[in-house]
Formats: C-alpha cells, structure tokens, sequence
C-alpha cells in the first residue's frame, strides 16, 4: 500500500527556483566568474634600466599595426572599388590619434610607495668621523609621472 | 536588473568568452535568439542559451535525457500529483471508507464510455497500425495488458463480462470492470461502463484504492510519448487515424489551457479565465486543427514552408525505440530519430542556408512540447476512469466531465501542480546542460586569460632588456 506525503516538497531543482526566470539568470550569470590572480611585480632594477631604453608610443605606428592586422576579423583592408576611400581604416587613424594624443598630453600617472623601503644614510659625526646608519621608511610615498 | 537586460549580460558574457577563446565574436543576438525579451518563459531561453554555448546536439542531448533517463522520474512526479489531487477531493467527502455501492456486492459506478474518452481512443483497436504507436503494452489477449487503456479496450469487447483489473501489474486485483453496449432494462444508457471495488477492498478506504490504481497504470514510455509529441506537431498520426476536426480543435484548446498554466507564476491564481478563449485564440486553434488533419505544419524561414512527417516515419522509430532493451540503446534510437526527422523537416526548406536554422527549431519545438504532451497524459481514460469514480461518490452519480477543458478546469490544481513539475524536470535538464557548457566555456576563458597574462609578463621583460618589437609580436603571435 503506498501512502502520499503531502507536505513533501519535490526535491528537483534544489535551491534554485526553477519556476522564476530571474532566479535561473543569477544562477547563470554567477557561472561566468573567472577568478582573478594578482600580477607578479617587475623586477625594480630590470625596471629602472629597461625603462631608458623605451621607444615610446606612437599614435601612427600603432594605426598602422591595427590596420595591418584588421583582416584577421574579416574586415576589408584598402580601398574597395567603388566605394571610395576605407573610411573604416581613416576612423582607425582618427581613433588612436586622439586616445594617444589625449594619453601623452594629457595623462596623468600617480604612483604610491609602500612604507618599509630599506634605506642606507651616510653622514658626519661630532668627532667628523662619517656615520652610517641604516633603516626604512615608515610612510607611504607618493610620486607623479607621464606616459611616454 | 531587468529580465531582459540579466538575458543580455547572459548572452554577453558567451560572446565576450567566445571571443576571448576563439579570437574573434561569432555570436549574434538577433531575432535567431527569440527569448531576448522580457517574457517569462525560461525553457525557451535556457534553448537559446545553449544553441548560442553548443547548438543542435546539445539541444538533441536535452530530449534524449528528458525521454529516457528522466521518464522514472517523470512517471513518479505525475503519480504523486494524481494521488495528491485525488486524496484532497476524497477529503471534501465525510466517510473516507467505501461506500456500499461501489463495494464488489454494490450496484457500481456507471458512465458512458465517452465519459472518459475524449480522444475516442477506444475505438482504435490496439493491434491495428495506429494503435500499435497509441497503447503501451499489446499482449496477445490485451485483457491481461498491464496498460489500462488495452485492458479497457479488450473490456469493451468482451461485452457483458466482468474483468479484474490491477493483477497483470501488481499482482493484486483493484476494481472490476464490465461494458454494455446496450441494457436490456433500459435504465442505463448505452455503451455503460460498470466499475467496482474488488472483494479484496471492500474493507479498505477510498484513499488507498486510490493509491493502489495510481501505482497499477502506466503513464508512459518512451517510444509513444515521442509519437505523440510528433503528433502534437505535426498531426501525423490524427491524419493517418482521420481525427475529426472537433477532435483536434479540443486539442489545440487544451495546448491553450496548458500553455497559460505554464506561463504562468507560481502565485497565480488559476482563474476561469484561462479555460476560456479570444476570438484570435479560437481562429488559431481552427488552423491548428485544418493543419495537424492535414499532417502538415508551416514553418518561416525565408519563405513560409510546409513541412511534415510521415506516418512510417512515426511507426519505424517507435519500434526502433521499443526494441532497444538498455537505456543506452534507447538513447542512440532516440537520437538517430531526432536526427533522421529533423533532416527530414529540413530539406523542405529549399534554400541551402535555412537548413541548420529549420533543425533548431524543429529540436526546440519539441523540446517546448515535451510538457504539453505530459500534461495531456493525464486526459487519458486510464486517469479520468478515477477521477470520474472519486466525483461520483463524492459529489453524486451525476457528476461527470463534459469534455477535456471541463476535467481540466474542475482539476485546475492538479493540472497546474503537474505542469509546474514536468517544467521544473524539464527546465532542471537544460540548466544543467547550460551550466556544464558555461563552465567548459569558463575554464578555457581562465586558461586563455592566464596564458595572456604570462606571455604579456614574458614579453614585458624582454622589452625592459632590448628584445626588438618584432620579436615580441612574434611571441604574442601577432602576425
């Protein structure tokens, strides 16, 4: 003989309310995080050496690179016949042109330096002998700069 | 958010994911995609979803595992409403013990055959080529089927006789049942059907005949229950049974009814309002029912196309699924049918590029039918007989249903209940298959993002050393 329970709830779908569109859709959309790791820092001396030996950005080399490639993305490079001019490839210019103009003159870099960098000071003491002493910051550092 | 605005995030995040994986956007969300709306309806959505993450045999892969390895489970969720709906209508009486009357020494519960026939399946013989696809288990002498609807069947030809119903499929005899086609003493009307309770359950309650008929049937297997969703679609087998067209009108309003209850929210009350029909909802199902006799169904691609399956299409995949003994077999005849008919509904197209958009929608048509034709399980006569048997002890020997609309509305509970559940199991298959995909998707987004990473740190160092632009656009892979 079998015997219904009617206070059971049906056990499908678990937490999820599978009758509410909108509870099916943050299930979804939840499912698309990727997690995220930190960069690993540039090695500060490779940093200062390397950074003198930047050519810098370029507003038309970079056009150009970005043309040269455009038709990995099946897009028509040159002039098509009979249209005119690739005015796609003039937005392309007209487009990098003004991000890189606007980032060479007028962007802005501020940079913040933790407290704790080791420093090494030299100087004289009462008897003029020079003293060394040793130590490290104890705040946090603030510096501005330009983009290149 | 709004609906419509999560939907885009959606499609968004695949795009953003396909680009990142494969190089370059290859998703578009136009009118192929026809959930980006603020519509409700989640299994239309979740199908376009995982069209956009794998397309057509991922959606194949949806019906195989709703039709073979969710059927247990299908079977039970719908038994469980039944008895559920049925022990709620017993409540309303004050005696839940048998009353004398339907006792085996009573006078028996009596209706009509039409009663609880409302697709006149009684009058296909279950040997014949139609019946073969209609009934779940044919046995030599039909009288000792395990299928109800055969067993009733075989009752009604043996004119007069008393048969016990319940032994062949749980060893133990539940009612008595006898047809007569006319009555000598003309106080019942003709084609009566005379049902009482076995001896053996004389002394027991109402509820527990109840339980024991719901556990004695069988809802459905998979070979017939896909049938009848081609049938829904297409009309096949009520063009090779000749349907009438009153049928198949009833039938397009039932769709109707299920279709407002699906859509409906959990909190919705079931109102008259849903059993009843517009005027352009009665011109619709006027050409549902001139199509499905006709055999045919219109699809849109560039041009309207009338597309259809054939009859011995129908019966050769029922008979390739019902050989098949494992659920693995079942599978791969599952999806060769799917695949074949879909073909089929493709080449009507006669435009080339419609082909792949016609097998989309052909598979998620179905998909969008898999619950209706559940529901519709339940207007059988293997499931009215007890209904009709609980409203006349309870509510008196006159009460009947006059139609399917009238069952369906004086058991709007169970109907919605029922509809809910096999749209949940539904629905619980696609997110499933949705979210696997995501994640694929996901984890080679993660990967790609972590080889960027790296290689943008390599070439970032070479540079700082004097390593030429060439070289580093060559290790990005920049051509």
């Amino acid at each position: 003989m079998s015997n219904v329970n009617t206070d059971k709830k049906s056990e499908i779908g678990g937490s999820v309310n599978l009758a509410s569109i909108s509870s099916i859709l943050n299930v979804i959309n939840a499912a698309f995080n990727i997690p995220k790791t930190p960069l690993t820092p540039l090695p500060p001396p490779v940093l200062l050496s390397g950074s003198k030996i930047r050519v810098g950005v370029t507003a038309s080399v970079i056009a150009a690179r970005i043309i040269a490639r455009q038709s990995e993305a099946g897009m028509v490079v040159g002039d098509v016949f009979g249209d005119g001019a690739n005015t796609s490839e003039a937005m392309e210019v007209i487009r990098i042109e003004e991000i890189i103009n606007s980032l060479l003159t007028e962007a802005k870099i501020e940079i913040a330096i933790a407290p704790g960098v080791s420093v090494t000071v030299t100087g004289i003491g009462n008897l003029g002998a020079p003293v060394i002493s040793q130590g490290a910051t104890t705040t946090i550092a603030s510096g501005t700069g330009v983009i290149r | 958010m709004s609906v419509l605005n999560q939907k885009k995030k959606a499609f968004g995040n695949i795009a953003a994911l396909r680009t990142l994986t494969e190089g370059m956007p290859s998703l578009k969300t136009s009118s192929s995609f026809p959930s980006i709306n603020n519509n409700g309806d989640t299994t239309t959505f979740l199908c376009d979803l995982i069209k956009s993450l794998v397309g057509y045999d991922a959606l194949v892969q949806t019906i195989t595992d709703t039709l073979v390895y969710n059927m247990p489970t299908i079977e039970r969720e719908i038994k469980n409403a039944l008895k559920i709906e049925l022990k709620s209508i017993v409540s309303c009486g004050i005696d839940p013990s048998l009353p004398d009357f339907i006792k085996s020494s009573g006078t028996g519960i009596k209706f009509t055959v039409d009663k609880i026939d409302f697709t006149n399946l009684m009058k296909i013989d279950p040997n014949s080529e139609g019946g073969k696809i209609q009934y779940n288990d044919r046995t030599t002498n039909l009288i000792d089927s395990k299928d109800f609807n055969t067993f009733l069947y075989q009752t009604i030809q043996n004119n007069g006789s008393i048969e016990d119903w319940g032994y062949a499929s749980t060893n133990n005899n539940i009612l008595l049942v006898a047809f007569n086609s006319t009555d000598v003493s003309h106080i019942d009307p003709n084609n009566t059907l005379t049902v009482k309770a076995h001896p053996t359950y004389d002394t027991k309650t109402l509820t527990q005949l109840n339980n024991d008929y719901i556990d004695s049937i069988s809802l459905f297997n998979t070979e017939n229950l896909l049938t009848n969703i081609i049938n829904a679609i297409f009309g096949t087998v009520a063009n090779f049974t000749n349907k009438s067209l009153k049928q198949l009108e009833n039938d397009a309003k039932t769709n109707t009814v299920i279709d407002k209850i699906l859509n409906s929210d959990n909190k919705d009350v079931i109102s008259d309002k849903y059993f009843s029909f517009t005027n352009e909802e009665q011109n619709k199902h006027q050409e549902e029912a001139k199509n499905r006799k006709a055999g045919v169904k219109t699809i849109t691609t560039s041009n309207p196309v009338s597309t259809s399956i054939s009859f011995a299409t129908v019966t050769g995949f029922n008979q390739t699924i019902s050989s098949s003994t494992t659920l693995l077999g079942k599978k791969d005849a599952v999806s060769t049918s799917l695949n074949q008919m879909s073909n089929q509904v493709a080449s009507a197209a006669k435009n080339p590029v419609d082909h792949e958009a016609v097998k989309l929608g052909f598979i998620q048509e179905i998909i969008n039918t898999i619950t209706k034709t559940v529901v519709n399980s339940i207007l059988s006569p293997k499931v009215v007989a007890i209904f009709i048997i609980n409203y006349k002890i309870i509510y008196g020997p006159t009460a009947t249903f006059n139609d399917p609309i009238d069952f369906l509305k004086k058991n709007k509970v169970l109907v919605h209940n029922i509809t809910k559940r096999i749209g949940g199991i539904i629905i619980q298959v696609l997110l499933n298959i949705a979210l696997k995909k995501i994640a694929e998707l996901v984890a080679a987004g993660a990967l790609k993002q972590q080889i960027d990473k790296t290689q943008s740190n390599l070439t970032q160092l070479l540079s700082l050393i004097g390593v030429s632009q060439n070289m580093l656009r060559q290790i990005k892979g920049f051509l």
